[in-house]
């Protein structure tokens, strides 16, 4: 099941990518040719370019992808240590991550009565990617926690 | 302050990726020692990262990845060859102008390094140079993605210092050429010593086809350039139009890259643009805090009671980078240290221009000086040798980078003639 999940996180990442690229050029496109802003131009790239960053920041976590020092962890020689210092590492990245899906959730629900002035959608979706990309990658940190200090 | 940093350094010890390492400490912060209620984090991550100005992240990084999708390294590495192929060493120094060449088109060191290396490293590696040395060049050539313009380093230095970022992009053209420059000599030295290969040199019509094959990518930063220099559009779009044209010359003229492909080269842009932009809103929220904390006055009262000259704050400014450098990544610095630093150096006289393309080739050092080196842990994992390897040839090609920013801190105009030039 949270293979499927993964993909399907990764499809909705490269199609907000698209999407993305597809609307400034039509911002800059209207701009030019019909002399025309758009109001709500911004105001969805920018929405797509925070759940992007929640969302993918899981992504590339389910993938070792993050920047980290591993030289010091390496240099541990008992391999019990080791997993030992590795699961300690990911506790306190779990501790933030539950903080994040508490502080992220009450932050969205308190935002949610406002609406955007383009796009007039509740204002908690640009919060609720944070939230739901910590509870996403809290779900990534206990599946690695569950099968022990390996890589 | 103290317990933000030791938070940091001990997780960061704990093998914690660095972008949660700089946001567990700033909650623990808000947790323990502030009044501020704790769930301000959460907002403070999201509005660090929303920003149309920072969307030119994701579009400058899918610009550079469709171009190598599309093939233009062989032919970057073709007019290289071709221009500097025959002088000792010759492989070496084609790498470091092929890294030139395609830090015009990408915007991020570690693309440069990924585009460039995985061509080049294993054509050194028959021609019979050492892996180690190979990959501690390409680390230090494709940091030169971030000095060369466009750059993702100074689409957010441009973002936090409230400066051009078109004038910063026309600045960091002479030092990258400079910094280029210094790289080429040492390898040359290098090449000698060791005896290393050169190539045949090239005909005048050979560099003549080399240079008509590489034309149409080359063209990317002319449009990027002009178009932000002469107020076409904006830096994200004109990352947003380097797209459509890396889209259009690798699906339709090269033919190179299908849709599907496209889709997902989207997809990895869109984890590796994620891992930077998680850094931004990890390092937003600290920067928030030493703001809230009172510390950028603090710090300013400090030096400037230890000195107003400004050579001793440009020196101590540049030590400090290249210490920081070791250990934190890039942006993280830029977010969290310029906020503190660039009221005292406007207050002392330095070019806003002049001092934040310093930073620039300053960090470019610090993505390749370990323990946390981006960049040359990049280029090792590409030669397939363990990081430590390195360590033995990376100390020259540093010091080279040293020694060219030593001269772009002595002398502004090195990095301000440009820009004043095209835009007053």
């Amino acid at each position: 099941m949270f293979p499927t999940l993964l993909r399907a996180v990764d499809f909705l990442i490269a199609t907000a990518v698209v999407l993305t690229c597809i609307e400034v050029l039509v911002e800059v496109a209207f701009r030019y040719l019909f002399h025309l802003p758009l109001p709500w131009g911004a105001e969805l790239s920018q929405t797509l370019l925070v759940w992007v960053t929640f969302v993918g920041a899981a992504s590339a976590l389910a993938r070792g992808e993050h920047m980290a020092i591993g030289l010091a962890v390496q240099k541990v020689k008992s391999p019990r240590l080791r997993s030992i210092v590795r699961t300690a590492g990911r506790l306190a990245v779990l501790g933030f991550l539950g903080l994040g899906v508490w502080a992220g959730g009450l932050v969205t629900s308190r935002t949610w009565a406002l609406r955007t002035t383009a796009l007039q959608i509740p204002a908690g979706l640009l919060y609720l990617a944070f939230p739901a990309g910590c509870l996403l990658m809290a779900f990534i940190v206990l599946r690695e926690l569950s099968r022990g200090g390996k890589e | 302050m103290a317990t933000l940093l030791i938070v940091m350094a001990v997780t960061l010890l704990l093998g914690v990726p660095v972008a949660f390492a700089i946001a567990i400490s700033g909650v623990f912060y808000l947790l323990v020692e502030s009044s501020v209620p704790v769930l301000v984090f959460a907002q403070r991550m999201v509005v660090g990262v929303d920003s149309f100005t920072l969307l030119a992240i994701p579009l400058f990084l899918l610009a550079g990845a469709v171009m190598a999708e599309g093939g233009i390294t062989p032919r970057i590495m073709r007019l290289a060859a071709a221009c500097v192929g025959h002088i000792p060493g010759g492989m070496a120094v084609v790498m470091v102008l092929s890294c030139m060449l395609f830090g015009a088109i990408s915007g991020s060191g570690v693309a440069d390094v990924a585009a460039i290396g995985s061509i080049m490293l294993p054509a050194m590696k028959n021609q019979g140079y050492k892996p180690a040395f190979s990959a501690a060049l390409l680390g230090c050539a494709g940091s030169l993605g971030t000095i060369i313009p466009p750059s993702i380093v100074m689409v957010v230095l441009g973002v936090s210092m409230g400066v051009s970022i078109g004038k910063l992009f026309l600045g960091g053209i002479l030092p990258g050429i400079l910094a280029g420059g210094a790289l080429m000599l040492i390898s040359w030295g290098f090449s000698v010593r060791e005896n290393y290969p050169r190539l045949e040199r090239a005909s005048g019509k050979e560099i003549l086809q080399a240079l008509q094959g590489a034309l149409l990518p080359l063209l990317t930063p002319a449009i990027i350039i002009g178009g932000i220099v002469y107020g076409v559009f904006t830096a994200t779009e004109a990352g947003a139009v380097a797209v459509l044209y890396a889209f259009v010359l690798s699906v339709f003229v090269y033919r190179k890259v299908t849709l599907r492909r496209f889709f997902e080269v989207c997809l990895e842009v869109g984890r590796t643009s994620a891992v930077v932009l998680f850094i931004i809103a990890a390092a937003s929220l600290f920067g928030w805090i030493l703001t809230a904390e009172d510390i950028p006055q603090k710090v300013a009262s400090f030096l400037l009671s230890v000195s107003r000259e400004r050579w001793a704050l440009l020196i101590l400014f540049n030590l400090l980078l290249v210490l920081l450098g070791m250990f934190m990544e890039t942006i993280a610095i830029i977010l969290i240290v310029v906020p503190i630093f660039f009221p005292i150096m406007q207050q002392v006289g330095v070019d806003p221009i002049h001092f934040g393309v310093m930073i620039c080739v300053n960090l470019a050092v610090g993505a390749n000086t370990p323990p946390l080196g981006v960049d040359l842990l990049a280029a090792c994992k590409i030669a397939g040798i363990p990081y430590e390897d390195s360590f033995r040839y990376i100390l020259p090609f540093v010091g080279a980078m040293v020694a060219a920013l030593a001269l772009i801190v002595a002398f502004p105009p090195l990095v301000t003639a440009i820009p004043n030039w095209f835009m007053r």
